[in-house]
């Protein structure tokens, strides 16, 4: 299979398609708009497309979980104040268990902050409304993981029936790089929640995401926990870079585990036993693999926010803190270097102690 | 379940329930108010669904010698229960020593039997047939709270009709009424006649009327008694009768000798509660 | 006639509405025209925040309760996905006119080819009568205790005037009263028949009593609806290109 030179946006419009998807309502947003312009330019190509760009985001939100409904796959895609607007679509989105799915490109925050890059969407992206984060979200790294992850979001969603979300970042959005497009090995076919043609005459489906009262309500949220916890185990993804005899390990998602996996390779050829553990799977979170490899290790965690990710991590996995670093860059792509000498540091830092005892 | 301590006083909790409109958190708020004057501590909040009227209609109003910061309760000391919809929702706050005053003249007799095992203590309250009695079905929730006024030890019904009086003072035009009703509860509770635990039997209520040229059906447990078929009718064929349909309230009757099945009553119910069938 | 409409499920029935409510007549009204047009197994029904949530499982029709504002765009979506379903949003005041107004708008500004049918009682009832957009001038509310003034409220909206200055030429535009079946029935069987028709957007307002939030009894209810036409004038604001021209 040739590898084209694709931007990030025009790679995940092509996962997009690959994976069956036919619909898409967006309104343009830094830095995702052009996802919109590609589709529309295929929506001429193949009428069989349906695009929709709505007047807001919330609409955006609506229409692709109308679309849903009618057993379409259907997405959507935005960043930053977008974000937040969808969070109305897709709070609806858990309670009826819709798989939409959703391209989140994250930028600058809070508020419009920059057009281009941050991982600042995370809490947004994760436990955005008012529910309890009952969503499946991947954390792409690269343009290849947005093509291949594009793919997976649908099945994902359409096989598990949770909203699923594709956490990606100005950077991936905006870069050119080459991108193999695999044929995938399976496509999860769509079913409708409304107007199904299998359905028994005069069965009619009444959906509705308000109950009087609440013990009504905890129901629902016990079945669907119950459900998310069983099928966890087949989603959760993570990386594992040499964790097993490292000293120190860095925690890093999405692109920073990139330049990340660039410093631990240089401080390795530097004789420094360092690992990298990469969650691909921020929720349902790779807890078991993530806490086994804590253990005695000094931990630094590298992200573009201030602590969103290192959150996360500490809610699901038991650290001690006293050894634990935190390097956070807000907004800003963080340098190979600087990984490097906060390592360094630690280590050193490490070495006197032990020393000293 | 663990057990509340019982304050020294009686600390009362009482739950309250019954349909939206039927004033449950009416009188609720009238004892809350009534503890405050009389330098009680009290903690009340309601509980209900979305809709404005209709569904269940709960209230957890608790009273005693010390501060109450939560508002809800395991267990209920008094549960009154106003119709058959609150029936279900209460069951999970009696004990043994719950004292269940319910409308022995309005909640289905199926429903006290299904709880003949569970009730120990209980006061048979026709509330709805005094408070017709009394004048209107709207203060069946006064007659209840008339009745409750003589459990609650040094708060009293003195204190308590004061507080209702107090409550409703913005609608003088309600004031004999609503002392009425209170009275007669209270007197009820105090000689506790036909005291069976038992319930409503179903009443046979005539739903259809008839005569060569046409028919006139109404459904009871559509109807809520709201009278727009009433004031629509062109020919005022249509009045209250004193037939109660499922809320309580009247439903209306016909007159056929005036009735000619137009069938504006059909059109303009919004529960389809009347039918209206011309003879051809 | 029967007294029920077929497309209402019998088992949610007596249904969660106020005693004499309006809203609850249109939606009868509405289960009878989805009977005469046929469409019960074609039609979506898809229903806003506020008492038109109480709807949500009164049909024998698919539908699906979304939140505030957004009934709109969530058939529209769905009409984009699936030509062939019949797309009928209800909303109230606030869900068409204020929350959901952008949603509203530019559906008729694309001419999406669903169904709107929007509760106009003036006040925002469920949550216990606040000033609405269609709240009237002098007009009590909770939010408005001495009355509705301009200065704090602005205008009465007239959202059918409205939209019809941007609606597209297939678009049928309506307002009637919920305590006149006949000409609700018409109205309402015509907007669905426009989208089943392929014409283009279809929209109705219906003026609908609320007497527990009016604080009216019965009677004092029917003559409300009298003093809110004098203020939304009844009838069809726009009709399809084609019927104009017959």
């Amino acid at each position: 299979m040739s590898k084209e030179l694709l931007t990030g946006n025009e790679a995940l419009v092509r996962g997009a398609l690959k994976a069956g998807a036919t619909f898409l309502a967006g309104y343009p947003i830094t830095p995702t708009t052009e996802i919109m312009k590609y589709w529309a330019d295929e929506h001429l190509r193949d009428n069989k497309l349906v695009f929709l760009q709505t007047e807001d985001e919330m609409a955006a939100g609506f229409a692709a979980i109308g679309a849903c409904l009618a057993g379409t796959k259907a997405f959507t895609a935005t960043a930053g104040p977008g974000n937040i607007l969808m969070q109305d679509a897709f709070a609806m989105a858990e309670n009826l268990r819709l798989p939409v799915v959703s391209f989140i490109m994250q930028r600058g925050g809070p508020s419009t902050g920059t057009v281009i890059y941050s991982q600042q969407e995370v809490n947004l992206t994760c436990f955005g409304g008012n529910g309890e984060g009952l969503r499946i979200v991947y954390s792409t790294s690269n343009i290849q993981d947005l093509y291949d992850y594009a793919i997976k979001a649908f099945n994902t969603a359409w096989k598990y029936r949770f909203p699923t979300f594709l956490l990606g970042d100005g950077y991936q959005s905006k870069m050119l790089s080459a991108v193999e497009q695999k044929e995938p090995q399976e496509i999860i076919e769509p079913s409708p929640y409304l107007l199904n043609p299998n359905k028994e005459a005069g069965a009619y489906t009444n959906l509705r995401n308000t109950y009087n009262l609440e013990e009504e309500l905890a129901e629902v949220i016990a079945a669907h926990k119950k459900s998310f916890e069983a099928v966890s185990p087949e989603i959760v993804e993570f990386e594992d870079i040499h964790t097993l005899d490292a000293e120190l390990v860095i925690f890093a998602h999405g692109i920073v585990s990139t330049v990340a996996k660039e410093a631990q390779e240089d401080l390795r050829k530097e004789g420094l036993k360092v690992g990298l553990f990469r969650p691909i799977t921020l929720s349902p979170f790779p807890t078991q693999s993530a806490q086994q490899v804590v253990s005695n290790k000094s931990i630094l965690i590298v992200e573009s926010s201030l602590g969103q990710f290192a959150k996360l991590l500490k809610s699901e996995v038991s650290l001690d803190f006293s050894k634990v670093k935190e390097l956070f860059k807000p907004a800003m792509g963080v340098t190979k270097q600087e990984i490097i000498e906060a390592v360094k540091k630690i280590i050193k830092k490490n070495k006197f102690l032990v020393k000293n005892e | 379940m663990l057990s509340e301590t019982k304050s020294a006083f009686g600390g009362k909790k009482i739950l309250i329930a019954g349909e939206g409109g039927q004033g449950v958190q009416s009188i609720a708020e009238i004892l809350a108010r009534a503890a405050n004057e009389q330098d009680k501590f009290t903690t009340y909040i309601p509980n209900f669904g979305v809709e404005q009227r209709g569904g269940v209609s709960i209230a957890f109003v608790q009273i005693d010698e010390k501060r109450i910061d939560y508002p809800k309760f395991d267990q209920a000391d008094i549960i009154i229960t106003m119709c058959d919809r609150a029936i279900e929702p209460i069951k999970k706050y009696l004990s043994d020593e719950t004292l269940f005053i319910y409308d022995s003249s309005f909640i289905t007799n199926d429903l006290i039997e299904a709880m003949r095992g569970q009730v120990k203590n209980y006061l048979a309250l026709p509330a709805k047939d005094l408070a017709t009695k009394t004048g209107s079905t709207k203060v069946s929730n006064i007659i209840f709270l008339g009745a409750l006024s003589k459990e609650l030890g040094d708060l009293g019904p003195e204190q308590i009709k004061t507080a209702m009086d107090n409550q409703f003072k913005s609608h003088p035009e309600f004031a004999e009424l609503n002392d009425k009703a209170f009275d007669e509860g209270l007197k009820y509770a105090k000689e506790r006649p036909n005291q069976e635990f038992i319930g409503s039997k179903p009443q046979d209520i005539q739903r259809l009327f008839e005569d060569d040229k046409k028919t006139w059906e109404r459904f009871p447990e559509y109807c809520k008694g709201c009278g727009l078929c009433i004031v629509s009718c062109p020919l005022k064929a249509l009045q209250f009768s004193q037939e109660l349909n499922f809320l309580g309230t009247n439903l209306p009757k016909i007159d056929l000798n005036i009735c000619e099945a137009c069938g504006t009553c059909q059109k303009i119910c919004p529960e389809g509660a009347i039918k209206v069938t011309k003879e051809e | 006639m029967n007294n029920l409409p077929k497309s209402w499920k019998k088992e949610s029935l007596p249904h969660k509405f106020c005693p004499g409510c309006g809203q609850a007549l249109a939606l009868k009204i509405l289960g009878y025209a989805i009977d005469e047009l046929g469409i019960q197994d074609k039609a979506v029904y898809g229903t806003d925040i506020g008492c038109s949530l109480l709807s949500w499982n009164m049909f024998d029709v698919d539908t699906i309760q979304t939140h505030h504002g957004r009934a709109t765009p969530t058939m529209v979506g769905l009409k984009h996905a699936k030509p062939e379903a019949i797309a009928i949003a209800f909303m109230g005041d606030g869900g068409g006119y204020a929350i959901g107004a952008q949603h509203l708008i530019n559906a008729c500004l694309r001419d999406d080819k669903i169904t709107v049918i929007l509760i106009n009682n003036a006040n925002y009832a469920m949550t216990g009568g606040q000033t609405a957009p269609t709240t009237l001038i002098g007009e009590i509310t909770t939010t408005a205790p001495a009355g509705r003034k301009i200065e704090d409220f602005g205008r009465p909206i007239h959202g059918p005037e409205m939209l019809e200055t941007i609606a597209a030429d297939g678009a049928y535009i309506a307002r009637c009263a919920s305590n006149d079946f006949d000409t609700t029935l018409k109205y309402i069987k015509k907007a669905i028949q426009n989208q089943i028709d392929g014409q283009g957007f279809s929209f109705v307002e219906v003026l609908s009593m609320c007497p527990v939030n009016w604080k009216k009894k019965t009677q004092e209810s029917l003559d409300f609806i009298e003093e809110m036409k004098k203020v939304y004038p009844l009838g069809e604001i726009k009709v399809s290109k084609e019927e104009s021209v017959e």
